[in-house]
């Protein structure tokens, strides 16, 4: 049974202008002490699927459907419509969880050590102390050096790499089974999210946690993760195991970002294949499948018209489009642009 | 264009230090040395790329150049003119020749204004042209962006991202300048979107003979754009080189790491990873003797004590004692490869960064030491 | 030629940012009624001469036309000729007996809001009852005070100086407010330091107190005088609201490009930086407007406020306070007070949610 299961997950935000839907038909899998990538552009519904597991979709959002299955010691439970008292012990107990600005999940006024332990007492019935203890540890195991002297530190006094390691910290108080990490280097300088990325891999090895990583880095991706997940326009649109995917891309929308990367490469010699169009919002997802008015091998009339479902096109690869293996050749100008 | 072998800008020495005040006089009790001394050229129609992490200064540079902030010392000369010693009058006429865009194309552009008064308000400023005229000019840079001209009637708020990025190009060229500063053009774009403002850049610099300084923090889109590459580190520029050079032989330890930290896709490519200690100093107190010393694990007594000089090789230039050592010792393909090497020997020594390196291997763009050389 | 955005170009609604406020605004249902109401209250004090008086709207005397009814705006602009042929204030029977050829349009009805009415002033009225007999009637529709002045008359007279208090001192208010921060949030350095050393001694400054001062030096204190008190002493808090506004807008991107193509100061601040930093302060201004009404109304009625005769509505309140039986002193003004002070917070709140970006955003 894998630690996290997601069925069918439909989140939709209801707003003066329409229901509209971020994260529609998602599912998902992560096995005990796997790291799962989750990548997409803004407005995919990456970091809609993360709050849905936590609970924490907020008004006027809300779960429309599907289940979210996480195994608690054998047992699966289903954390849609779980009662909040329920959630709340399996959110920072059970799954832990990192954002992407480290300084706003930080509470300026109080002091690092203050911080984690209030994470630990949260879920453990421990004295004051062994909770300051148990702090101390979680730094050290952050690897933050001179922890002694951290503990009493507040959070503007610390650099940002350092904030994101007493963040991890704190998701880690209670060995969670799953780390669910939304952007957790994005705000970071190259040299400090490899420190990061690091440090990650390495809890993960040794505290056999599962991590599900949200980014829009397929850098990130393919260097830290066992299983990746593209969304797209509140869809999936492949899964793969990371080599897999990132040797031979199905979707045209992987292949498009892959082509895309300027990685050694020279202006001068060749212009990259970029993806025409842009990327559409929930208010205004298209019919059909979603990447049709952007896709290079769209057809008529099929595309346009019918949703392609998640189909396993290879063992453990599946991919939504119609076409995928059999793409023929790219259409110089997708249909929908040139329409215009 | 009267001299061919004068560079079109030539910053040299240039220095941006902002004031620290506090109290209720507001004394000043320090300097944050955002831009430290930095010399470069750029010839007319090349583009120079300037990388480092935030907080490098890579920014504060990109406007001191325009004086948008004011520099300290140093000079700037564009064109044959001392930026720096020019009156407003003659600062805003030299503004239209030289042009800035900036990374958030949602603040960059205020949305109170029609994309038709924000194109026109260089234009109304330079005097240039009648009612027509103008127009003509807003649609023609609006087409050369890749915009319709109705979006003349339109404000920022109804466009996406990238669109609204063109716009801002847009602006940048209705004055027809010479060079443009893009400071940071793409990072905050989506991933599909960049590589069309990269290309669109790309397509503007040929059909237009512009000359770019293109700042960023994105090694990859760097090393695809740039004719040259300076790298920074606090307020200083620690290696300057052609960028097939650089990305080849870089020598500096920082740009080493700099390298090395890159995620990439490419399992043939991913390098055995360099993970610095520690964070970046405050630029209000930076180190001592080399800036970099403190994060760098090939550093001596020496690099504590003395700033280290240019060391020239060709037309790469380095700021690095142990850079110097090993290029009076032999050749910069064999330097390049021995520092990584020792680069690699110490992380393995940290205990560290040796776990999660995957996969180690050689390729073409890859420091030539970097798989070899293990040991 | 580039090669196309080959972005879908949204359809054409060029919207501007209070376009855009107005029609968030718009589909706010309590607010929109307190606009009204407010515009409302506004065409009461614009027509007041009109809806309640005893002068004649517009009048034919001898052969030539005249508005008596701008008296009430300012007492000198009663046309001399009346006061030359003794007409006393009491037009209708004057009218008749000096030039039978005359016409007049007439006030809605025919009150004043600064005297009784005498018995057959007007043909047939009978005069207004006085002390705690003047209930509320079909002649004095919301009754008459201790000495017989009609409440509806003041009333409506009262609705002008409301307005014009809360208006001129906000306005007074928020051309120096918003200046004196603009500019020292703008230029910064010294001009700041002194600029906002200058806003914290007024904001140390309590208007109450520095009115009565004034009230008890001055000879004739007027209504003027206490509104330049109240705008004087008003707009710390719009200062440094625009101060913060300037220091958080002057650094933001849009200006550095403005500065780029070559912008100078007074363009980025006319242009660029005032149309962003209006709307955060005309929720305070709006609030303030509230707030000198409330001023006004309470200084009145403590009895230092206009000197009577007065059309305050807050000096009705005082005449009611020697004899509380008379509740209709009590109640058509209180509720006024109320029902303006309220419309005007309604107002603010809305223009707060039609104005706010982060609403703005929620609503994306």
């Amino acid at each position: 049974m894998p630690l996290l299961e997601i069925r069918n997950l439909v989140t939709a935000f209801h707003t003066p202008a329409g229901r509209v839907p971020a994260v529609d038909g998602v599912s998902l899998s992560i096995e005990r002490g796997t790291t799962l990538g989750l990548v997409g552009e803004s407005g995919c519904g990456k970091s809609v699927t993360a709050m849905s597991v936590l609970g924490l979709v907020a008004s006027p959002g809300r779960i429309e459907a599907g289940q979210i299955l996480l195994d608690r010691d054998g047992r699966s439970i289903d954390l849609v419509g779980l009662p909040e008292r329920q959630l709340r012990t399996i959110r920072g107990g059970r799954i832990g969880m990192i954002f992407q600005e480290p300084m706003t999940s930080l509470n300026p006024v109080f002091t690092v050590g203050n911080q984690v332990a209030e994470a630990v007492r949260l879920h453990q019935k421990v004295s004051r102390q062994a909770a300051r203890a148990r702090a101390l540890e979680l730094l050290r195991l952050v690897r933050i050096a001179d922890p002694e002297r951290r503990l009493d530190e507040y959070p503007h006094q610390l650099s940002g790499g350092m904030r994101q390691r007493v963040v991890i910290a704190m998701a880690l108080a209670c060995e969670p089974d799953l780390l669910i990490a939304d952007e957790p280097t994005t705000a970071l300088d190259v040299t400090i999210q490899a420190q990061v990325l690091e440090l990650l891999a390495d809890l993960r090895q040794r505290l056999g946690m599962a991590i599900l990583l949200i980014t829009h880095d397929l850098g990130v991706v393919a260097e830290t993760c066992d299983e990746v997940a593209v969304m797209y326009a509140g869809r999936i649109v492949e899964r793969a195991a990371a080599a897999a995917l990132f040797a031979r891309p199905l979707h045209p929308y992987t292949i498009g970002l892959l082509a895309a990367r300027p990685e050694h490469r020279r202006a001068a010699a060749d212009p990259l294949a970029a993806i025409p169009g842009m990327v559409p919002q929930p208010r205004d997802f298209p019919a059909g499948c979603r990447f049709h008015p952007r896709c290079p091998f769209v057809r008529e009339p099929r595309c346009t018209a019918e949703l392609p479902s998640l189909r396993e096109l290879e063992p453990g690869h599946l991919v939504r489009c119609h076409y995928a293996g059999d793409l023929g050749d790219p259409a110089t100008v997708p249909a929908e642009a040139r329409a215009e | 264009m009267s001299d061919a072998t004068a560079p079109l800008l030539a910053v040299s020495d240039l220095e941006t230090h902002f004031p620290i005040r506090r109290g209720l006089l507001r004394r000043v009790v320090g300097q944050v040395r955002a831009v430290d001394g930095i010399s470069f050229t750029i010839q007319r129609g090349r583009t120079l790329g300037l990388v480092g992490e935030s907080g490098c200064g890579k920014t504060t540079a990109g406007r001191s150049i325009l004086r948008l902030v004011e520099p300290t010392a140093g000079s700037v000369r564009f064109a044959g003119r001392e930026v720096r010693a020019e009156r407003p009058a003659a600062l805003r006429s030299l503004r239209r020749r030289m042009q800035i865009v900036f990374q958030d194309p949602y603040g960059s552009l205020n949305p109170r204004m029609t994309v038709r008064a924000l194109l026109e308000e260089g234009l109304l400023v330079h005097r240039m042209g009648d009612g027509r005229e103008r127009l003509r000019r807003m649609t023609a840079a609006l087409e050369r962006t890749g915009m319709p001209a109705g979006t003349l009637a339109r404000y920022p708020h109804e466009f996406s991202g990238g669109q609204r990025q063109r716009i801002a190009i847009a602006r940048a060229l209705v004055l027809e300048p010479e060079f443009l500063v893009l400071d940071e053009p793409i990072s905050a774009l989506d991933v599909s979107i960049q590589a069309q403002v990269v290309n669109l850049l790309v397509e503007l610099r040929r059909e237009l003979g512009l000359t770019y300084l293109f700042v960023s923090h994105d090694l990859s889109v760097v090393e695809y754009i740039s004719d040259d590459v300076a790298v920074m580190y606090l307020g200083r520029l620690v290696e300057t080189a052609p960028a097939t050079d650089l990305y080849a032989r870089p020598l500096h330890p920082y740009t080493h790491a700099l390298f090395s930290a890159v995620p990439s896709v490419e399992a043939e490519r991913r390098r055995r990873r360099i993970i610095l200690p520690g964070d970046v100093p405050s630029p209000a107190r930076p180190p001592a003797g080399c800036r970099f010393h403190p994060r760098c694990p090939l550093a001596e007594a020496v690099c504590r004590e003395v700033d280290p000089p240019a060391t020239t090789i060709g037309g790469h230039r380095v700021h690095c004692h142990v850079a110097a050592r090993e290029l009076a010792a032999g050749d910069a393909a064999a330097a390049s490869q021995r520092i990584a090497s020792l680069l690699t020997a110490a992380g393995g020594d940290r205990g560290e960064a040796s776990k999660i390196v995957a996969t180690a291997a050689t390729s073409p763009h890859s420091p030539p030491g970097s798989g070899k050389a293990t040991p | 030629m580039s090669e196309p955005a080959r972005e879908s170009i949204p359809p054409p609604r060029p919207r501007g940012f209070w376009a855009e406020a107005w029609n968030r605004y718009r589909r706010m249902p309590l607010a929109m009624a307190a606009l009204i109401f407010i515009g409302f209250l506004a065409a009461v004090a614009l027509f007041a001469p009109a809806i309640a008086g005893t002068k004649p709207v517009i009048c034919k005397y001898k052969g030539r036309l005249y508005l008596p009814c701008l008296a009430y705006y300012n007492r000198g602009w009663e046309p001399v000729v009346f006061a030359r042929d003794k007409f006393r204030g009491e037009y209708p029977a004057n009218l008749e007996a000096k030039d039978p050829e005359s016409w007049a349009i007439w006030p809605l009805v025919f009150q004043d809001p600064y005297r009784a009415v005498r018995r057959d002033e007007w043909p047939g009225l009978p005069a207004n009852p006085a002390r705690d007999q003047g209930h509320p009637s079909s002649r004095n529709l919301f009754g008459t005070t201790q000495t017989g002045v009609d409440v509806f008359a003041k009333m409506i007279h009262g609705t002008t100086v409301a307005l014009l208090v809360g208006f001129v001192s906000m306005g007074i208010a928020a051309t120096i407010g918003i200046t004196v921060g603009a500019l020292a949030g703008y230029f910064g350095g010294w001009l700041d330091v002194v600029f906002s050393r200058i806003t914290e001694v007024v904001m140390c400054i309590p208007p109450l107190v520095l009115i009565l001062a004034l009230l008890a030096i001055v000879e004739k204190p007027t209504i003027w005088k206490m509104m330049a008190v109240l705008g004087l002493t008003g707009w710390t808090g719009i200062s440094r609201l625009m101060r913060a506004e300037f220091l958080r807008l002057k650094s933001a991107e849009f200006v550095t490009a403005a500065r780029s193509v070559g912008a100078g100061p007074g363009r980025i601040i006319l242009r660029h930086v005032l149309p962003n930093a209006l709307a955060p302060v005309m929720v305070p201004i709006t609030f303030g407007i509230a707030a000198a009404i409330l001023t006004e109304s309470g200084l009145s009625f403590l009895g230092f406020g206009q000197p009577p005769p007065s059309a305050s509505w807050g000096s009705l309140l005082n005449d009611a306070r020697s004899n509380l039986k008379m509740w209709w002193l009590v109640a058509f003004p209180g509720a006024a007070i109320f029902l303006t002070v309220l419309a005007f917070n309604l107002v603010g709140e809305g223009l707060q949610q039609a104005t706010d970006p982060r609403l703005r955003e929620a609503r994306k």
